[in-house]
């Protein structure tokens, strides 16, 4: 049966990798199912789930050899990658890696809520491609208690950020206050509708939100409010030339604005600075729009420094979740180790009922009353409670939570080391 | 009052008008660098909480030294280069002080004060102490010079805002979000700031001028005619500045050429300024 040590991650994130090597190997919601159903299929590994998001793209997976199976996901999701963009985890520290992400400790805003719908979503895509068995589906689901409980018991999520709001608080050092600004948001998609609603909570007097397909902007119109009026792809130029602030978060659109879609004429009458944020992976701006006269162009690569002063304000936040994380890594664990122990508990069952037969016939030759029945099936029950209890608490004592703290600190300083 | 104390009287006005030439740019540069503890953010030192209350002294020294001028004069005092200098740094501080009561800019300040602490250093390097024997100036002079001091202090921020516009621009540009990013008035704020000191500057230049041609006329005063370089550079500037002040209504000067615009039209300040201790440059000697 495998175990924890089988587990294997390999993955590249904004730690790691810029945006311009995250947008090059960003895998597409769509194209999740296939890729699972392959790396499950070919033999060698029995479980995986992949992550991917606008700033990490994660594989981890279960099977029999650790070195073969990161090869594999190498192979079906990192092709010709430099290896110094990506980071490879094992048993232990992939859990451990994990249950950072879910609780956004590893996530590009400290803290934010994003990643735990997207990690929640990976799940799910992977419980419906049957890649996600007796081991991932259980880690993952306490993947997500670890992220709910790091948000909820911890101040990790007060005055967390999303990156749409990172994003726009840079914007606001240009503009100043939002009220009386007219913005445009490219995408309907969650991060769109996130970067609206902040954009019309600060105040801004007109959101012109466009998406591929004008029903779903339409739809998300009529949710956010009259201040904000749909519109298709095809008015994005004009409705840039007369905003504030642009935004732009859409999927899989590389390079949807280069420098043929800004006027620069307009650009030129313009008293401030058209300020656009570039949130999608891949890039939907071309980076030398950036270098156009009244442009500030602010894709994810460079809000990551504002970020960092997040988080260096947050230590203890860090401290307290890193508690958290360590004793669900031990509970995991135990639970685990319980698990595995399910076979030697049926044997041992099977075991406890063959001597109970065996002596209540030897003791009554055959002819035992209700009474001696009834006494014979509580004392076994008793007996093998009392044996597993054992087995738990040998279970639990396996690996300490002082000593997983221990390896949880090493696991930081590793991380920290290689960045 | 008997001669013996007025003597006394000049003698210890002269000893205070010597320890403020000395005590001012220092303070004004100690003022600076409290209001620079602001780039510390959150974490700048209590000290820092006496800059506003160090400032207000200084400007009541300030104008107690021109009151010493004054008061040796018999009247308003004549201002040469360096004690026009020296009123410029007084109104440059004065007029921070009057535009940030409501909404302090720390930041700001620290540069504002440095300048001013600077013209300060210069003109008390400088400065004559002696003023006794020269004839008060009439009321349109104090006029001309009060305008022209405070007009020539809204140039100075105008330029100084406009400069501080275009750092903060090109922080943002290149993507460094250093202290300069986080505690600097934002662009929009900035870009306001600049206009309105050259609305100030104009408007105070208008009147300033248009006083200094009525007393030259009236007075005759010898070798003034309006093609004088300091008269046309004057114009100059102040046309610059109305050109800056309603540039929002102007179509193509964005903020980022108005700011340009500011911190140009400050060096031809300085340049006019300095034109008026080269000798036979203009009628308007100041030297």
């Amino acid at each position: 049966m495998e175990t924890i040590d089988d587990l294997v991650l390999v993955g590249l994130s904004q730690r790691t990798a810029p945006v311009a090597v995250r947008e090059r190997y960003a895998l597409q919601p769509e194209d999740a199912p296939g890729l699972l159903r392959q790396l499950v299929g070919d033999g060698g590994i029995d479980e995986a789930v992949v992550v991917s998001t606008c700033n990490r793209t994660e594989a981890l997976a279960l099977g029999g050899d650790g070195t073969e199976s990161i090869a594999r996901l190498k192979a079906a999701l990192f092709r010709n990658i430099d290896a110094a963009h990506l980071y490879e985890f094992r048993g232990l520290q992939a859990v451990m890696h994990l249950f950072r992400v879910t609780s956004g400790l590893d996530s590009l805003v400290l803290g934010e809520t994003e990643i735990l719908g997207q990690v929640k979503r990976a799940f799910e895509l992977a419980r419906g491609a049957g890649a996600a068995g007796q081991v991932l589906s259980p880690l993952l689901t306490q993947a997500l208690v670890v992220g709910k409980r790091a948000r909820k018991e911890t101040t990790i999520g007060e005055g967390s950020l999303s990156v749409a709001r990172v994003g726009l608080d840079v914007a606001a050092r240009a503009l100043g206050r939002y009220e009386g600004r007219t913005a445009t948001v490219i995408g309907a998609g969650d991060t769109g509708l996130l970067a609206t609603r902040h954009l019309l909570a600060a105040g801004a007097s007109r959101v012109h939100l466009l998406n591929r397909t004008l029903e779903r902007a339409v739809d998300a119109a009529k949710e956010l409010g009259p201040l904000v009026t749909p519109a298709g792809l095809d008015e994005m130029s004009a409705l840039l030339d007369g905003a504030d602030i642009g935004v732009v978060c859409v999927d899989g659109a590389a390079e949807l604005i280069d420098v043929s879609a800004l006027d620069r004429r307009a650009l030129g009458r313009r008293d401030q600075p058209l300020v656009l944020l570039d949130l999608s992976v891949p890039r939907a701006v071309r980076p030398d729009v950036g270098e156009l006269d009244g442009v500030l162009l602010y894709d994810l690569d460079a809000l990551l420094p504002i970020v960092e002063q997040n988080r260096s304000g947050r230590a203890q936040a860090m401290e307290d979740v890193g508690a958290i994380l360590v004793s669900e890594v031990h509970k995991f664990l135990s639970l685990r180790m319980y698990a595995n122990f399910s076979p030697a508990i049926e044997e041992l069952k099977g075991l406890f009922d063959r001597e109970r037969e065996e002596l209540l016939d030897r003791v009554t030759g055959g002819q035992a009353t209700p009474r001696e029945l009834e006494l014979a099936h509580a004392m076994e029950k008793k007996f093998l409670w009392l044996a597993l209890e054992q087995m738990k608490q040998g279970a639990r004592h396996t690996r300490s939570e002082e000593a997983l703290d221990r390896a949880y600190r090493r696991f930081i300083d590793e991380l920290e080391q290689r960045r | 009052m008997s001669i013996a104390s007025i003597s006394d009287l000049a003698g210890t006005s002269d000893v205070l008008a010597q320890a403020l030439q000395v005590a001012l740019p220092c303070g004004y540069l100690m003022a600076a660098m409290l209001f620079a503890m602001a780039f510390a953010g959150a974490s700048e030192p209590r000290v820092a909480r006496i800059r506003r209350p160090l400032l207000r002294g200084l400007l009541v020294l300030h104008l107690l030294l021109f009151a010493l001028h004054g008061h040796q004069s018999g009247g308003f005092p004549r201002f040469d280069l360096w004690m026009s200098v020296s009123s410029v740094a007084l109104a440059t501080a004065l007029l921070f002080v009057g535009v940030t009561i409501r909404t302090p800019q720390p930041t700001v300040g620290a540069m504002v004060l440095l300048v001013a602490g600077s013209l300060q250093l210069v003109s008390s390097m400088f400065a004559q102490m002696q003023v006794d024997g020269v004839e008060p100036a009439p009321l349109a002079t104090a006029v001309h010079v009060i305008t022209a001091a405070f007009a020539s202090a809204a140039v100075v921020l105008s330029g100084l805002y406009g400069f501080l516009y275009l750092l903060l621009l090109r922080q943002m540009k290149r993507q460094t979000f250093g202290a300069i990013f986080q505690r600097l008035p934002d662009l929009t704020q900035l870009a306001r700031m600049t206009r309105r000191s050259a609305l100030a500057g104009f408007g105070g230049l208008a009147l300033g001028v248009n006083v200094g041609f009525a007393i030259a006329h009236s007075t005759g005063t010898s070798g003034f005619h309006y093609a004088d370089p300091m008269v046309l550079l004057v114009l100059g500037v102040w046309l610059h500045f109305g050109l800056i002040a309603f540039s929002r209504r102007i179509r193509g000067i964005t903020a980022q050429r108005a700011s340009w615009a500011a911190v140009g039209g400050l060096t031809v300040l300085i340049a006019t300024l300095f034109l008026a201790v080269v000798p036979g440059a203009t009628f308007h000697a100041l030297s």
